[in-house]
């Protein structure tokens, strides 16, 4: 236990270090913050004023240090940088609860769908085949042009734009371990005891253990690199969107932040899939 | 196995509700912004009405002298004043002085301040504002532009005003110019005859409260203002929002302005635009990708309003580096591209064909017809043979060109559609592409580096001097904005010349004599000048120019 | 003897039909994509250019497909390096986890998840520049990290399978379990996350384009569908012809691999 927390602590010091790293590869935030005024003593000027010529160290520590007394700012806004995220990261965690109620909802539906028959399950699959290749901002565009339409709450668009491409990946999953699970012969010698369906379902959960854990890594890629997309199509103003705005400008106090914020969310999830496969699944209490 | 399945399906069904049920809840919260008046000075009139406009950029900063993008500048226009203020269609007209007079050789300008004009009240810090606007804030202010850490707006005077540049660089504890003849009347003194109305324009000529940095904090202008204007920014929420709160004193005089203004900060056109579709704003601008959809909705009784911008789209060629040495390389390029077809068949009415570098905003813009004729009209043939004379000459064959864009939908289009130009007009000469983010470009343009890229400009207050900013002979990148490293000897001298003059029309001719030099010498590439539009709700009109300055305090509602 | 022979090559038959069908695809260049004609600017659909013209002129279905197939070998390859690398990744962790130095692997690799997707992007266009291999590194680098987390929940799920606790107690080699029993169970698996990921990755592709990573006017189909975005209402053609025909050809394809993958 002492060890895994350890781990953790550790992984979020490489995450933040790795992404530190790369705003040394970005190209002079100073030249953007200039604009179209850009000669070599007013960028002069503005490198002094973001500290951008201190040695590396040294901005590191003063950026850490920034960040966990709050007072982190923006280069562009020239406002503290935690506060805004905080805010921001409300309302996306609107879009992403919608989110995450879609892919369960779809999900359950696809998996309930290919359940029921076999001519059921062809047209399922092939519906869900080709809503699999529907990019994010394609859903998006289209459910924005419907949310106009028909008043129906962005939030909620946004979120079913998000969900389509996760759900289908959880339920794809799903349908596949409870095929193996069906034919696996601790299942078959149950059945053949006879013994009851609702304690076969209990049986069966911990097969969909390792679901549970491919859904929250492909959660992370999927739902927060296409927040920040559907964000911006529909104009909510979170912290996906806030984000890409921040890279394109190189606003770095910002891309800083949300690295911070995601290492310890990443660590968190990481976290909470290791109590999940440690309730489910009791085979695999030792991977520890 | 059709058991466990409707378990499943039932558990996630139970969950599903449960869980959108409490989120519904949460959603039926209100988005409208909670503006917190400054209860001593915002008003309420019976006819209280809230413009909701639309923008597609961040504000920088709130300070007059750090601002250079059109955004924040053309925002805080509502918020502080100068001497001179921005009419509507575009013109200086007066401001916080009510007028001015300059002697007969036009060195020494006197201004009038109108009496008991109010500032905005100060929050956050303890400072006393002063009962109203006199000479001291003025020379204040003016000293704070040229002297001011992080300031970058000292050029507005250090090339016209007495002692200017010494006091800028803290050569001297006072401004020679500037003599204050008693708290009503302000005199400036300039090195040269010289309009200075259109510099007191600028945003760097904001006035504000003599004192306020030292009782306040250095900081403290980048997050608040204290300005004169008809609105107060109540509140700025970076990718979100803008909240501008009308201000007693000048509402008192505009009853029918809007009372406060809400402006919705989105990235993407298409948001925007759909935004107004769905009723939520009373203005959106329409970009190249939105513009049928706003024709589209201008038939439904919403207007169109069209606004032709002081704005300039341009391929820039480095006169100093090789093969854009050469005038005839030069030429050869200006004359291959079909400027008609780009502005009408390719971007479909979304600019009007460059052929000069003066753009149609501007009272010295001849007409396209007229300028085309100056030398940068469509002739692949001439071009052709200008082109095989330089290849014969320095002994080549074909000749590879560079092109750096970046990225967006009209930077991409015209970069390919020039191209293809060159390439099917000039057999021997081949352009590969580059796409580079806006953050690049603007370091590879500043700094020095760029030799051949696409770049555009647009000027956001008046005066017809600034037109040439990016192509002044002798102010290369780094230090300097000539991003063109045009080396004419005659330039500066005609420059000077041109803008010496107090007539306005001799003003204008000289003006046009330079731009007819540039074409002359075949500095860069103008190709588009584009055309601003806006789409306003049926009912409600704002005044826009273009210098996209919109003052709000001029607005109507059609049930007001 | 002879029934089977037979099977097995219509069956192979079939399999491949599909994946020419999706190459097929790429083929669909009756203009040239990259000419320019400014008097054809966006046309609606028709005989002469069945897709339609965008606002260059040039036929829409010309530069759907070449971006099609522009798409699938850069992302493509991107995808293969990518599960490549991802399975090698696990190969090690397996070997370190016998001798407990897995966390060694883990941790980076948990590391480099928490690293924004976009961020990653942007760093390595402004690093690599417009190039085609670039683009495919920076997109291999950005799936990378979820990829090889994906694999590894597959092999752990297989491995507790009873089968294989009972192939690993009657003593058969490790490689042996893994890529005949392991690999049988996790590859349909694997391979449908690859192929989503593939998608996933073709829109990135676009996303990358806009920071600078491609070069125009070559076509790529992420590209082409995002930036028809805003003109669906107006003109239609742009977003519908390259989205059904990426739509068509990741069908076409996911059908081939669910033959081959089922053929075990």
């Amino acid at each position: 236990m002492l060890t895994y927390a350890f781990r953790s602590v550790f992984v979020v010091i490489l995450g933040i270090l790795f992404s530190f790293a790369l705003f040394y590869v970005l190209p002079d935030p100073a030249y953007r913050v200039a604009g179209g005024f850009a000669d070599k003593a007013t960028v002069a000027s503005i490198r002094k004023n973001l500290h951008l010529d201190e040695p590396i160290a040294e901005r590191f520590v003063t950026l850490v240090s920034d960040t966990a007394r709050g007072r982190l700012k923006s280069f562009y806004t020239n406002r503290p940088v935690i506060g805004l995220a905080i805010d921001k990261l409300k309302v996306s965690l609107a879009v992403a609860s919608w989110g995450l109620v879609f892919i369960f909802v779809l999900g359950g539906l696809l998996v309930a769908g290919q359940g029921m028959s076999r001519r059921l399950k062809r047209w399922v699959e092939m519906l869900s085949n080709t809503a699999a290749v529907v990019p994010v901002f394609i859903s998006a565009i289209l459910l924005l042009f419907a949310s106009t339409k028909w008043g129906l709450p962005k939030d909620a668009c946004a979120g079913l734009a998000l969900a389509i491409f996760p759900s289908i990946l959880l339920s794809s999953n799903i349908v596949l371990r409870l095929e193996e699970a069906k034919q696996a012969p601790h299942t078959l010698i149950a059945r053949a005891f006879g013994l009851g369906r609702f304690v076969m379902f209990r049986r069966m959960i911990h097969e969909l253990a390792p679901s549970f854990i491919i859904l929250s890594n492909a959660l992370i890629f999927f739902l927060i690199a296409g927040l920040a997309v559907v964000e911006e199509i529909f104009g909510i103003p979170g912290i996906g969107h806030w984000f890409l705005q921040s890279a394109l400008r190189l606003d770095l106090p910002v891309l800083f932040a949300v690295s911070v914020l995601l290492s310890l969310g990443v660590v968190a999830l990481d976290m909470f899939n290791k109590i999940v496969v440690w309730v489910l699944d009791p085979r695999q209490r030792n991977a520890w | 196995m059709k058991g466990v399945t409707k378990w499943i399906l039932l558990a996630i069904l139970v969950l599903a509700v449960v869980v959108a049920f409490v989120f519904y809840k949460k959603q039926t919260k209100t988005v409208e912004p909670k503006a917190k008046p400054r209860i001593a000075q915002a008003i309420k009139t019976s006819k209280e009405w809230v413009l909701r406009d639309s923008a597609m950029s961040n504000m920088t900063s709130f300070d007059p002298v750090k601002i250079v993008d059109a955004f924040s500048v053309n925002v805080l226009a509502n918020v502080y004043e100068g001497l001179v203020n921005v009419s509507p269609e575009g013109r200086p007209v007066p401001g916080l002085a009510e007028s001015w007079e300059h002697s007969p050789d036009g060195k020494a300008w006197t201004f009038h301040l109108k009496k008991g004009v109010k500032f905005h009240p100060v929050t956050g810090c303890n400072f006393k504002v002063p009962e109203e606007v006199t000479a001291k804030d003025v020379l204040y202010s003016f000293k704070r532009a040229l002297s001011a850490p992080g300031a970058v707006t000292s050029w507005i005077f250090t090339d016209i005003m007495e002692g200017a540049l010494e006091f800028a660089k803290g050569e001297s504890k006072e401004i020679k110019g500037i003599e204050i003849v008693d708290p009503y009347t302000i005199k400036i003194h300039l090195k040269k005859p010289y309009f200075l109305v259109t510099r007191l324009t600028f945003n760097g000529t904001w006035i504000y409260p003599a004192g306020i940095v030292e009782a306040c904090g250095e900081d403290y202008l980048s997050s608040h203002e204290v300005g004169t204007g008809p609105y107060m920014l109540e509140e700025f929420v970076p990718d979100d929002r803008i909240v501008l709160t009308g201000f007693k004193a000048y509402r008192q005089i505009h009853e029918k302005a809007p009372a406060r203004v809400v402006i919705r900060i989105f990235s993407d056109p298409l948001a925007a635009m759909e935004s107004f579709a769905a009723g939520d704003l009373d203005i959106v601008e329409a970009g190249i990708s939105t513009l049928p959809k706003a024709r589209g909705l201008a038939e439904e009784g919403n207007n169109l309003v069209s606004v032709p911008a002081n704005y300039l789209d341009y391929i820039v060629m480095n006169n100093k580096k090789a093969p854009f040495d050469d005038i005839r390389v030069r030429r050869a390029l200006n004359m291959v591209i079909d400027r008609e077809a780009l502005a009408h068949q390719v971007l479909k009415g979304f600019g009007t064909p460059a052929y000069g570098f003066i753009p149609p905003f501007s009272p010295a813009f001849r007409g396209i017809d007229r300028i085309k004729q100056q030398g940068f009209g469509f002739n692949p043939a001439e071009a052709k043979s200008l082109m095989e004379t330089y290849l014969k000459d320095k002994g080549k064959q074909t000749l590879e060109l560079e092109l750096v864009i970046d990225s967006g939908e009209v930077p991409e289009t015209i970069g390919q559609f020039v191209k293809a130009q060159v390439e099917n007009n000039l057999p021997n000469v081949h352009v590969s592409l580059k796409k580079i983010t806006w953050p690049a470009m603007l370091q590879m343009a500043f700094g020095g580096d760029g030799v051949f890229y696409r770049m555009w400009w647009n000027i956001v207050t008046p005066g017809d001097d600034l037109y040439f900013l990016f192509y002044f002979p002798g102010q290369d990148p780094p230090h300097g904005f000539n991003l063109s490293f045009y080396n004419s000897k005659e330039f500066p001298s005609k420059y000077e010349t041109a803008m010496a003059g107090l007539d306005a029309n001799k003003r204008y001719q000289g003006v046009q004599q330079l731009e007819d030099m540039m074409i002359r010498d075949a500095v860069a590439i103008p190709l588009l000048h584009k055309t601003f539009y806006f789409l306003e709700k049926k009912g409600i009109t704002c005044p826009v120019n273009g210098l996209l300055k919109k003052p709000y305090i001029y607005s109507t509602s059609s049930e007001n | 003897m002879h029934g089977e022979a037979r099977t097995n090559l219509a069956d192979h038959l079939r399999t491949s039909m599909w994946f020419v069908l999706g190459l097929a695809l790429c083929l669909l260049v009756f203009h040239d994509p990259l000419k320019v004609s400014p008097e054809t600017a966006l046309r609606p659909p028709s005989f002469t250019f069945p897709g339609g013209t965008d606002r260059l002129g040039r036929d829409v279905l010309a530069r759907a497909s070449a971006g099609f197939k522009a798409s699938l070998g850069v992302a493509g390859t991107a995808e293969i390096i990518s599960l490549g690398a991802s399975l090698i990744a696990n190969l090690l962790l397996l070997l370190l986890a016998k001798v407990r130095l897995k966390a060694l692997l883990s941790v980076p690799l948990l590391a480099l998840r928490t690293v924004p997707p976009f961020l990653t992007g942007l760093a390595l266009a402004a690093l690599l520049g417009a190039t085609n291999w670039g683009l495919i590194i920076a997109l291999a680098m950005i799936s990378f990290p979820f990829e090889v987390a994906v694999v590894e929940e597959e092999i752990n799920a297989s491995i507790e399978m009873p089968h294989i606790e009972g192939a690993r107690a009657i003593g058969l080699p490790f490689y042996m379990i893994l890529f005949r029993h392991v690999g049988t169970i996790a590859a349909p698996r694997i391979m449908r996350y690859a192929l989503l990921d593939f998608v996933g990755l073709v829109a990135f592709e676009a996303l990358l384009g806009f920071v600078g990573m491609t070069r125009p006017p070559a076509p790529s189909i992420g590209a082409e569908i995002y930036n028809a975005g805003p003109y669906v209402a107006t003109y239609p053609w742009l977003f519908l012809v390259p989205g059904l025909l990426l739509a068509a050809g990741l069908i076409v394809f996911n059908a081939g691999f669910a033959r081959l993958v089922k053929g075990r």
